[in-house]
């Protein structure tokens, strides 16, 4: 008994902030000092699927932002993933730093300083725009980790798909991305999870009109609306929590792949 | 580029250059400034506060978890997938699951209460919107021991059993393998991350701005109100803000390459 | 640095990995002093053996002995053995020198001693300048090598050697090989080394034990093993026997290769008779030659007998061959075995 206490202990420290969370978002009044709600309501829930609030287009617009972000930076990535990973070149290593730096940089720091611009050239308030600053975080983190990939990449497979007759093209398309499928894999997955958690730099450059979940999550922690929030708050994890379902068997073993939970 | 001309804009701008404003003019205002703003001092200290026992304790909970994991025998996949299940959740959830449940009308207040153990919302002591930032620091534990401890898993996978053995042939005890074996081999990466864990715990907005309160707050929060501060002279001061986050966070990368490049170099 | 001759002694070990047994009831004694190989093919249980010698393995059931005192209670840390495993397994975060020093370490040895002893045992393994270099910088064999110094410098009473040989490129086997031969003679430490590979057992070891299926099967001289297998088993993994039928009655055997006195019982059998044993003559058992290839230290030739049974045998390379050969086959250079 006794050894498994710190076990014990562990999962409850792990689990206990769930809690709260999950009771709140079924709860219709729950006034203090009641240890379980007065009553029981769906309005939370059911909020997240009326058409009348602004949850299902916010999930909507994070789902296409999460998406694009994603697809963008896995394209840009994948050329200077291979630039950095199969060529030795001089300065190679302040390359690697400024891709790191702005992985791990807070987000803030830097955007405050660009936001009079996204202001100037009209790109504040709008979809792009927000595209455009999620891809300074998202596209150095993917290159890191094509990067590794291309690293370890036999290039001899595609040297043997060239003498077989195909394209390059075509030896991109069978060879090069299923050899790299895992990390493409991981990769995908960190950049839209950067891309769905992000709040500031929405904030900073959608400035309010372009909302996201978190923002509205935000707005619903800052009304008070604990129900709903916590109803929102569910809604968030959860194409995290399946993603993870769906792609861990990628991510163990992905040291690279796994620096980006520090982004998140 | 981005990036660059980010960090560069601010630099610039944090030396008082103001575009699309008549009438700016270069300074070192800003810095001068820093020193003298007592909530920017504050902020310092609430945030280094922060931010170095937060590494700290998710260092000793997440190496402490992953050791536990794996000598664990029953549950232990079950155990694992708990400890790991923190890691895809967005901080805002997190902050508002650290809110609802440490607040004093939180969860946790109300079950103190319900045994006796405090009376009412205002006996509960003050965990959120603290002075302190318990919350804060809840909410960063919570979220980085577990990506420490899964760091330290996979530096523990498979040939790290065969080492011990090694020792244990060679007269190591339990304690002995512990120190002279596990720690060493783990090291370099719990290093490497507990700087990402730090800078991330530095620099992040929305769980310090949900969590904390708006005087004393971190600096990222602090940044913020100064940007969007009525009076733009605050400018400067928001971005000097900035640029010492930046210069800190990136020297602190350029130390994580250092120790990352010995992690690899060590387990390949 | 010599250690006293330790006898080991295994009395019925056995072992279960879920439900499988792998080790099962195997007694063995390894005499004080002497090399002793435990052959046999993967999964017959050698490694899972050596490691319950070792402690890191509990067995299920059996006793080790060391000097007629069993050792079950003591832990893998306190069992006066050191083990080298099949890879170096050298700790990555220490020099090659305080790799080597590690046991005397956990053993508390003062520093200067410490020194002093990682010194000779680097020497032992003709690695004395690499000391302070880091692993892997070394190339594989120099790594065995530190390993080897690293179980040999605490003075184990028993030397424990789980394959050691195996990753290695051929060249450098031999060269680590005939080391650890040269030294275990020298320091006399009863020693138990594992290997699959049958060549490797012969050429090093005092004695043989094949385990096969978890059970030692035949154990003593390696020459036993090729005089005399006990078992059509031993004989079969040992290989290159001519296999012919043959039949016990009334204290006879009767087969292709003749008739003579047997003092085994009544029965089917199988008569084993190595190549070498099978020679040409003027007159004797007629054959024809069906086969004949050059090897250049002999000419192998496969014949046919009478009855129409097949056997090889090792001809002289000078020789040529007619069509139509005698041969003859000393009684005592052959076993009868049971089918």
């Amino acid at each position: 008994m006794i050894r498994l206490l710190p076990r014990w202990l562990l999962a409850i420290g792990l689990l206990l902030p769930f809690v709260p969370l999950l009771v709140w978002a079924g709860s219709g009044q729950w006034r203090y000092p009641g240890v379980v709600p007065q009553r029981g309501s769906g309005r939370g829930l059911r909020l997240l699927v009326d058409p009348a609030s602004d949850i299902p287009q916010g999930l909507l617009t994070s789902l296409l932002l999460g998406v694009t972000v994603s697809v963008i930076a896995c394209a840009v990535g994948l050329c200077a993933g291979r630039a950095l990973g199969l060529y030795a070149f001089r300065g190679k290593r302040a390359v690697q730093f400024l891709l790191l730096a702005p992985a791990i940089v807070p987000g803030l720091a830097v955007t405050l300083g660009i936001q009079v611009f996204f202001l100037r050239y009209r790109l504040a308030g709008t979809l792009p725009g927000v595209v455009l600053v999620q891809l300074l975080p998202t596209i150095p983190y993917v290159t890191l980790v094509l990067g590794s990939a291309f690293a370890n990449f036999e290039t001899g497979y595609e040297e043997q798909a060239r003498t077989l007759g195909a394209g390059p093209l075509r030896t991109f398309w069978h060879v090069t991305l299923p050899v790299l499928r895992p990390s493409l894999i991981v990769a995908a997955f960190f950049a839209f999870l950067i891309s769905w958690s992000e709040y500031i730099l929405t904030l900073l450059i959608g400035g309010g009109t372009v909302k996201t979940l978190p923002l509205l999550l935000f707005a619903y922690i800052g009304s008070s609306d604990q129900n709903v929030a916590a109803a929102l708050a569910l809604l968030v994890v959860l194409p995290p929590f399946l993603l993870v379902l769906v792609t861990s068997r990628f991510l163990t073993g992905s040291q690279t792949g796994a620096v980006g939970f520090g982004r998140l | 580029m981005l990036f660059l001309g980010g960090l560069g804009l601010g630099v610039a701008q944090s030396f008082g250059y103001l575009p699309f404003l008549p009438g700016w003019h270069w300074s070192l205002d800003a810095y001068s400034g820093l020193l003298d703003d007592k909530a920017v001092r504050q902020s310092f200290v609430l945030t280094f506060r922060i931010a170095f026992l937060s590494t700290g304790l998710a260092v000793v909970v997440g190496v402490g978890g992953a050791l536990l994991i794996r000598s664990t025998r029953r549950g232990k996949r079950l155990l694992s997938a708990l400890f790991q299940s923190t890691l895809p959740v967005p901080h805002v959830v997190g902050a508002l699951a650290m809110l609802l449940l440490l607040s004093q009308g939180g969860t946790l207040s109300r079950l103190t209460n319900a045994v006796g153990l405090t009376h009412g919302s205002q006996g509960f002591p003050e965990l959120a919107g603290d002075r302190f930032g318990w919350a804060i620091l809840a909410e960063y534990v919570w979220k980085e021991a577990p990506f420490i401890g899964v760091v330290v898993l996979s530096a523990l996978s498979s040939g790290v059993a065969d080492l011990e053995d090694a020792a244990r042939t060679l007269g190591a005890g339990p304690a002995a393998r512990l120190r002279h074996v596990v720690v060493p081999l783990i090291t370099p990466g719990v290093l490497a991350t507990s700087i990402l864990v730090f800078a991330y715990s530095f620099g992040s907005y929305e769980v310090p701005y949900l969590l904390g309160r708006p005087y004393p707050a971190t600096l990222p929060v602090v940044a913020y109100q100064y940007y969007t501060d009525v009076d733009l002279n605050a400018r400067p001061v928001a971005m000097a803000i900035c640029v010492v986050i930046a210069v800190l966070i990136a020297s602190l990368v350029a130390l994580y390459m250092l120790l990352a490049e010995r992690f690899v170099r060590r387990t390949a | 640095m010599t250690a006293p001759g330790t006898t080991v002694e295994l009395r019925g070990l056995t072992k279960s990995y879920d439900g499988t047994q792998v080790v099962a009831d195997l007694n063995l004694v390894v005499r004080p002093g002497s090399l002793t190989a435990l052959l046999g093919p993967s999964g017959c249980g050698k490694t899972t053996t050596l490691k319950v010698v070792a402690g890191l393995l509990d067995a299920d059931a059996g006793d080790v002995l060391f000097d007629g005192r069993s050792v079950l209670s003591l832990r893998a840390e306190q069992r006066p053995v050191a083990m080298v495993f099949q890879k170096p397994l050298l700790f990555p975060h220490l020099s090659l020198g305080d790799n080597v020093g590690f046991g005397l370490r956990m053993r508390k040895v003062p520093k200067k001693e410490r020194v002093e002893r990682v010194e000779r045992a680097l020497e032992l393994v003709r690695l004395q300048d690499l000391a302070s270099r880091r692993v892997g910088e070394v190339s594989g064999g120099q790594e065995q090598r530190v390993a080897l110094a690293r179980a040999l410098v605490t003075e184990p009473s028993v030397l424990l050697l789980d394959e050691p040989f195996s990753a290695l490129d051929a060249s450098l086997r031999g060269e680590v090989r005939d080391l650890v031969r040269g030294l275990q003679q020298e320091l006399g430490v009863t020693t138990l080394f594992v290997t699959h590979d049958q060549e490797e057992a012969v050429a090093m070891s005092d004695d043989i034990a094949l385990l096969l299926e978890g059970k030692v099967e035949q154990s003593g001289p390696p020459r036993d093993f090729y005089a005399a297998p006990a078992s059509m088993k031993v004989a079969r993994f040992f290989g290159g026997r001519n296999e012919l039928t043959a039949i016990v009655r009334e204290g006879t055997v009767h087969s292709a290769l003749g008739q003579w006195a047997t003092s085994r019982p009544d029965g089917d059998a199988v008569l084993t008779v190595r190549p070498e044993a099978v020679v040409l003559a003027s007159e004797g058992l007629p054959a024809t030659v069906l086969e004949a290839r050059f090897l250049g230290t002999h000419v192998a030739v496969t014949v046919e007998l009478a009855d129409g049974s097949r056997l090889q045998l090792h001809a002289p390379p000078s020789v040529t061959l007619p069509s139509h050969v005698h041969l003859s086959v000393d009684p005592a250079a052959t076993t009868l075995l049971e089918r």
